[in-house]
């Protein structure tokens, strides 16, 4: 009993260590824009994020997906001067949760009919669902992760930790 | 890179028309000789690309009136291209009068070349005796007068690529290509672009329609200011004489052959003092530096 505890402990503790918060699978989350000191400019995905640097695979998710190797470009805090990043699927996530405050609004003028005057829920239930939809896909496709990293090391330890 | 403007394509067969019609008095008098053939080479593309496809159509069009001097050859290699080619020559029993390579130019490989489907040529490569075998073929069929244009951006750049990040600078060497595809087609004159190449409306008119700059954000960055200097330059190595010419712009007739313009496209009264105001607006960051790490 001992031992099976022990190697579900070890194995668990493995794949927690292998794990890594920037892929999901073998796909990058997140869609990196990394200025450097220099003001160059750098998109890809991100690949890994290192003790002092991050790995970045310099192409987009359909060459990703369609296996197209580049060789990983890798930048130390050091030369980095902003980081922005997108998570994978981030217009869909907004419509959905855009589209459900919508229909929560739309269901709430339901349940609570007295409290509305006809006209108003007419008005509430044309407007609310698409309104929630195009609100929330446009704030899901333009919201971005920013970091300041500036070529210092604290503040790139503060992005490394906030990215676990 | 090569790049297009698409607006025109509705009037485009119209100007077409007018430029066979302007053009029939600038032709240089030089490449009409009668056992001489005008060939446009053309990768034949996989996905719909707008430049070759704007280049293959203004070059069919054109062919329409030109049948006997303009061929168009559509290929996938150079051996398709050289076949056809040759084919050709016997059956009319000609030689090359003008050799025009239509090809996209590559800014992040940092150096000047032109491609056949997915054969690349750039100064090491045109020097391999295996690379460039079919090519060699056409050397029987070439001599000083024949004319050979490399429609790649950069394909005649002699510039140095600025330091850019871990990118070291790195000379272009277009000159190197030019003398080794002169010395490949029995010394040809050989001419080709520091700058950019357009495939604007009215290619084949003698315009200034090979020139110019394109509108894209991710070229108005620092790295690009070389290219930028020398907008519509060309260069001109002549096998014949071993030495080189800064050529001014450079243009095609209707019937292909190359014709060297009189006056530079910077020297034109319409783009007298804008290039320095566009440099200056210039900023750092419009290029992505992904492109440079996808090249490696």
């Amino acid at each position: 009993m001992k031992k099976i505890t022990i190697i579900i402990l070890f194995v668990a503790g493995t794949s927690l260590h292998a794990q890594n918060p920037v892929l999901n699978g073998n796909k990058p989350v997140y869609r990196i824009r990394l200025t450097t000191i220099n003001d160059n400019r750098l998109e890809g995905l991100l690949l890994e994020i290192k003790d002092s640097s991050v790995l970045i695979y310099p192409g987009k998710r359909k060459d990703w997906k369609n296996k197209i190797h580049y060789s990983a470009a890798e930048f130390g805090f050091s030369s980095i001067k902003d980081i922005r990043l997108k998570k994978k699927n981030g217009t869909w996530r907004g419509l959905i949760i855009g589209g459900g405050i919508g229909t929560a609004v739309f269901a709430g003028s339901l349940l609570i009919p007295n409290r509305m005057e006809k006209n108003h829920h007419a008005v509430y239930t044309f407007f609310a669902i698409p309104i929630g939809l195009i609100t929330g896909a446009i704030v899901g496709s333009t919201s971005r992760k920013k970091f300041h990293i500036n070529s210092s090391e604290p503040t790139f330890h503060e992005f490394q930790n906030s990215m676990r | 890179m090569k790049i297009t403007k698409l607006y025109y394509l509705l009037p485009l067969f119209l100007l077409v028309m007018m430029g066979t019609i302007d053009a029939k008095d600038v032709v240089d008098p030089n490449s009409q000789s009668s056992r001489r053939l005008n060939f446009v080479v053309s990768t034949k593309q996989k996905k719909f690309d707008a430049a070759p496809f704007s280049f293959q159509l203004q070059a069919r069009i054109m062919r329409l009136f030109h049948k006997k001097e303009l061929h168009l050859i559509i290929a996938r290699s150079t051996e398709e291209a050289v076949n056809e080619i040759i084919t050709i020559l016997k059956k009319k029993n000609a030689t090359i009068g003008n050799l025009w390579f239509d090809s996209h130019g590559h800014w992040q490989r940092r150096r000047s070349l032109f491609e056949v489907g997915e054969e690349e040529f750039n100064y090491q490569t045109i020097r391999d005796s295996v690379l460039t075998l079919h090519l060699q073929k056409l050397a029987a069929y070439c001599d000083t007068n024949t004319k050979v244009g490399i429609g790649s951006c950069y394909g005649g750049a002699s510039y140095t690529v600025p330091a850019i990040e871990n990118f070291p600078a790195q000379r272009m060497n277009g000159d190197s290509l030019m003398i080794g595809v002169s010395k490949l087609f029995n010394n040809a004159t050989v001419y080709a672009c520091e700058s950019f190449v357009l495939t604007g409306p009215a290619i084949m008119n003698a315009g200034y329609a090979l020139c110019g700059a394109p509108l894209r954000k991710k070229f108005k960055d620092p790295i690009y200011v070389p290219v930028w200097e020398k907008l519509g330059e060309w260069n001109c190595y002549s096998g014949k004489t071993g030495s080189f010419e800064s050529r001014v712009s450079v243009s095609l007739d209707p019937d292909g052959s190359i014709y060297v313009k009189g006056k530079n496209y910077l020297a034109l009264k319409r783009n007298k003092g804008k290039l320095p105001k566009k440099l200056s607006a210039f900023r750092k960051g419009n290029y992505n530096l992904a492109y440079l790490y996808q090249s490696i």
